[in-house]
């Protein structure tokens, strides 16, 4: 079933505020851990603050991706979503807002993305969530 | 209790009783039914001398048997076996004699047994040795035979026989003999004489026979007489034997019968005794079940009096403390004022108004805090806390108290106290309040110590063990037993010196025993007094919410005795809303000095009117009002079809300080209890301003009154961080950069009047200052994240941006220390 041949996980995540950048980062990181069952399940974690410089290193074997909604640069989770989905079909897009507007939030939805987490204190949750989803399709696939 | 204890002792008597009856009869019982048994068994094995009777009259039959093989045989084996049966018989005879019982008729007739038996074998081995002299005859009759083959003519006729075929056979020989008279004539006389010797030999014999048959009848006809005798004495023996065995077998069935009737009687008394003792017990179970409602009844009575008691307490409460309040609000406006303090004897007598006051404060409140515990509506609210920046909070909030009276406090820690516990810190603070309190109050120029030490933990339980020691007048060991009862004090003249309601010390008693502690006391007359509490506690990872920034009182910077000036206050618009005129009076007087612009509204339904037609920074809402009240008022504001007055804060006044004030606590942004300090309410009422000010209320010790704002809170960091300390540090040091960095593009975006930017720096930065729990922060972010053009200009954003600049400094300065 481990087949450690077989492409790590490729998680992104795109959040222009640096403590909160390194906040997800720090709990997706420790997330997977947990789930990588002693290093079996590999695993890419890679974070950025700044929307160009999230594209140019974007990869098309992405699994998920963690964005803000609102960005710098006039830029918002929903412009990052049309390029993500142009390039890569199959990554789960999920876009994380801070506060609850719905019209934007409910096109994203329309538009691909496969999920809304809300920073609150059911963020973590949420997260968890997806993650633990990801390594069952990983699993699934191995 | 007396009722109780009879009715137990009835039945535990009852009980015993029944206990011993059935031994008793039980034992009775026992005894006859194995009796009885025994006697039954005894009779189910043969009778012995019966059987010994039989096995002496079948040797008898044997013997005879053997005596006759015998004759017949002439096998003297069968003699021997005659001698062997006689002498078994002998030894069965001396058996018969040895068991027979004491009777003696029976003994003689055993002895007459025995007697007749061995008689019998005489008779029947006599009888065998005459049959054995036959022999004699035989050997003749042979010699006969022999001498007739010699000469078969001149045979010797046979002497004569007693039996008929002997003489046929004589009758026989004697027609020979005349044949052998022609035989040779010397041997003839020779024969002859031989025949004659043989004959007269023969004559002899057979008269000697003869004579033995007689005897042997005889003895034939004896032996008969002996053997009807056995047999009659057998019968008769045997008879005797039967007749002991019926008597047996009647004694048996007596103790059968007697068995039977004590098992009757046996089982008729324990039925009986078990129909009392289940008529005791159900009489018993009723008549508790009886006692049970009467007591539920009298339980539910004495806490619905307690409950109306409390009702009425706290109404009273409410009652006293809304004059209360003007008394004391005012008491404290005119000790500000100019003309007071430049008159010492008003200044002294408005002192005396003050304590007096505040004495009166503090009664009210023991009064219902006491009745509050004894109608058990007092829970411990579990938080975790820190013991030991409670207790320095609390030694720095009565140091005032300690040096009025010339004392001096010393606080010591016993090894180390865990960090965080969980508990009820105001409860806590509460039983240590009154005990430091009271040694205060016995205390004049001498010492208290407060000692604190934890217990080793085991697992995550400890008990703080905290002693107060003071050096003041102590106690008579007399005395020691009552001090915790409710309104005692040690004597009268202690009440008439030193004040109290002597309740103290017994709701302090209460309090621990919530907590499943124990509190001791030990005191000397003159010398002084020493309280030992046991506490027991939960250690806790977890911190207390307020940890991060509820720093000890010494340390929190900017704390300021009451001050004459608010600035925060300045050209505010607040709506007071009191029915009573006084505390509106006195609210006025305190804000209008603070230039705050004041309207009154005597009621909730005068206040909607205010509020719709105007604009208001602040309403002071008292809860308690005829037409409409307070709550009924905040909730139709709460529902204003104007968004922003939907905002405006609401602080609750109320002299009721029970659950229900509690319960409606998230309506309002504050609540305010009655009689309240000016500090408690300028503390309340900047945080709506974000005001940066904090006001101690330096007089009023009642530290749940004191409010210090809670600026962040790390718990969310902390648990992410696992412990790790790098990442910790990287956090806090990322949260001032980027924050520090977002302030000043804030600011930037202000001055260039960028209001579109300010927004999306407001969302840029909000999101951590959430996840560290910077509330007033994150809410004044807010504002300006979603300020409306419509409701807000750019003077307002100036004003909110700068109240972040002062908050977010205040934070930062404080993370900065964290790492």
């Amino acid at each position: 079933m481990k087949n450690i041949t077989q492409n790590p996980i490729n998680i992104v995540i795109l959040e222009d505020n640096e403590y909160y950048n390194k906040l997800l980062t720090k709990r997706i990181n420790q997330k997977m851990n947990e789930l990588s069952e002693d290093n079996l399940i590999p695993y890419f974690i890679k974070s950025y603050s700044n929307y160009s410089e999230f594209l140019s290193n974007f990869k098309t074997d992405t699994h998920v991706a963690f964005i803000d909604f609102f960005l710098d640069d006039e830029k918002t989770g929903l412009d990052v979503l049309y390029k993500i989905k142009k390039n890569c079909v199959n990554c789960k897009v999920i876009i994380l807002s801070d506060h609850k507007n719905f019209d934007n939030l409910t096109l994203c939805l329309n538009k691909g993305a496969s999920g809304i987490i809300f920073k609150d204190d059911r963020t973590n949750t949420l997260c968890d969530y997806i993650l633990d989803e990801q390594v069952k399709n990983w699993k699934y696939e191995a | 209790m007396k009722l109780k204890l009879k009715y137990e002792f009835r039945f535990i008597i009852l009980l015993a009783s029944i206990f011993v009856l059935v031994i008793i009869s039980a034992s009775f019982v026992y005894r006859k039914l194995a009796k009885t048994i025994d006697n039954i068994s005894f009779q189910l094995k043969p009778d012995e001398q019966i059987l010994i009777m039989k096995s002496i009259k079948n040797d008898l039959i044997d013997a005879e048997n053997k005596i006759y093989s015998f004759n017949l045989t002439k096998d003297y084996a069968y003699r021997a076996s005659f001698y062997k049966i006689v002498f078994e018989s002998e030894k069965k005879l001396r058996r018969l004699k040895n068991n027979s019982s004491e009777d003696k008729s029976f003994k003689t007739q055993i002895v007459l047994l025995e007697k007749l038996v061995l008689q019998k074998y005489q008779i029947v081995d006599s009888i065998a040795q005459i049959q054995n002299q036959y022999r004699v005859n035989d050997v003749l009759n042979k010699v006969e035979e022999q001498i007739q083959v010699i000469n078969p003519v001149k045979a010797v006729p046979k002497p004569k026989e007693i039996e008929d075929k002997s003489w046929k056979d004589v009758f026989k020989k004697r027609k020979t003999s005349k044949e052998e008279k022609k035989l040779d004539n010397i041997e003839k006389d020779k024969l002859l004489n031989f025949k004659k010797e043989i004959g007269e030999f023969k004559e002899i014999e057979v008269n000697k026979e003869l004579n033995n048959n007689k005897l042997e009848l005889g003895l034939i006809q004896q032996d008969k007489i002996v053997m009807s005798k056995i047999d009659q004495l057998f019968l008769l023996l045997e008879k005797t034997e039967r007749k002991s065995i019926a008597k047996k077998t009647q004694i048996a069935k007596a103790n059968a019968t007697d068995a039977k009737y004590f098992l009757i009687a046996f089982s008729l008394l324990s039925t009986i005794l078990l129909v009392l003792t289940s008529y005791s017990i159900v009489q018993y179970i009723r008549r508790n079940n009886e006692y049970k409602i009467m007591l539920q009844k009298a339980k539910k009575d004495s806490d619905d009096l307690a409950e109306s008691k409390m009702r009425f307490l706290s109404n009273m409460s409410h009652e006293i403390r809304t004059p209360l309040n003007s008394i004391i609000g005012f008491a404290r406006q005119l000790a500000g004022s100019e003309t007071i303090s430049k008159n010492q004897g008003e200044k002294e007598q408005l002192g005396i108004i003050q304590h007096a006051a505040n004495h009166l404060l503090s009664l009210i409140n023991q009064i219902l805090d006491f009745s509050k515990l004894q109608a058990n509506k007092v829970e411990l609210v579990m938080n975790p806390f820190n013991p030991k920046i409670e207790l320095e909070n609390l030694v720095m909030i009565i140091e005032p108290n300690v040096q009025e009276k010339e004392n001096r406090i010393f606080f010591r820690i016993v090894d180390k106290l865990p960090e965080n516990i969980l508990g009820d810190e105001v409860k806590f603070k509460q039983i240590l309040l009154n005990l430091l309190s009271n040694a205060i109050k016995f205390t004049q120029k001498g010492r208290i110590d407060l000692i604190v030490k934890a217990s080793k933990p085991q697992g995550e339980k400890i008990v703080l063990e905290i002693q107060v020691i003071d050096t003041g007048i102590g106690m008579e060991k007399e005395s020691l037993s009552k001090i915790f009862e409710e309104f005692e004090q040690e004597n009268n003249s202690t009440s008439k010196n030193y004040g109290g309601t002597g309740l103290g010390l017994s709701i302090t008693k209460m309090l621990v025993e919530l907590h499943g502690g124990s509190i001791t006391v030990t005191s000397k007359k003159n010398s002084g007094t020493c309280f030992t509490v046991f506490l027991p506690y939960e250690i806790t990872d977890k911190k207390s919410p307020v940890t991060d920034d509820k720093k000890s009182l010494r340390e929190v910077k900017g704390i300021n005795t009451p001050i004459n000036l608010v600035q925060f206050l300045k050209g505010k618009k607040v709506l007071v809303v009191d029915d009573e005129p006084y505390n509106r009076k006195l609210l006025v007087s305190i804000l209008s000095k603070n230039k705050a612009h004041i309207q009154e509204a005597e009621n909730g339904q005068m206040a909607l009117n205010y509020f719709d037609k105007n604009w208001f920074d602040y309403i002071l809402m008292d809860l308690r009002m005829p037409v409409m009240n307070g709550v009924e008022a905040s909730k139709v504001m709460r529902n204003s079809s104007n968004l922003d007055k939907r905002k405006i804060p609401i602080i609750a006044l109320t002299a009721d300080n029970s659950e229900n004030v509690q319960n409606q606590a998230a309506m309002f942004d504050g609540i305010l209890i009655k009689p309240f300090h000016e500090a408690d309410l300028f503390n309340i009422m900047q945080k709506f301003n974000n005001s940066n000010e904090i006001f101690l209320n330096s007089t009023e010790t009642n530290s749940e009154k004191t409010v210090i704002q809670q600026k962040y809170n790390l718990q969310a960091l902390r648990d992410i961080s696992n412990g790790n300390n790098d990442f910790f540090t990287d956090m806090i040091e990322t949260f001032i950069r980027t924050t520090k960095s977002g302030l000043f593009e804030l600011e930037e975006c202000v001055k260039q009047n960028d209001l579109k930017t300010i927004k999306k720096i407001a969302h840029r930065i909000i999101s951590p200052c959430k996840h560290i729990g910077a509330k007033d922060l994150s809410e004044m972010l807010a504002k300006i994240e979603h300020y409306d053009e419509t409701l807000m200009n750019l003077e307002d954003i100036k004003k909110i941006v700068s109240t972040i600049r002062i908050e977010a400094d205040e934070i930062i300065e404080r993370l900065e220390k964290e790492i």
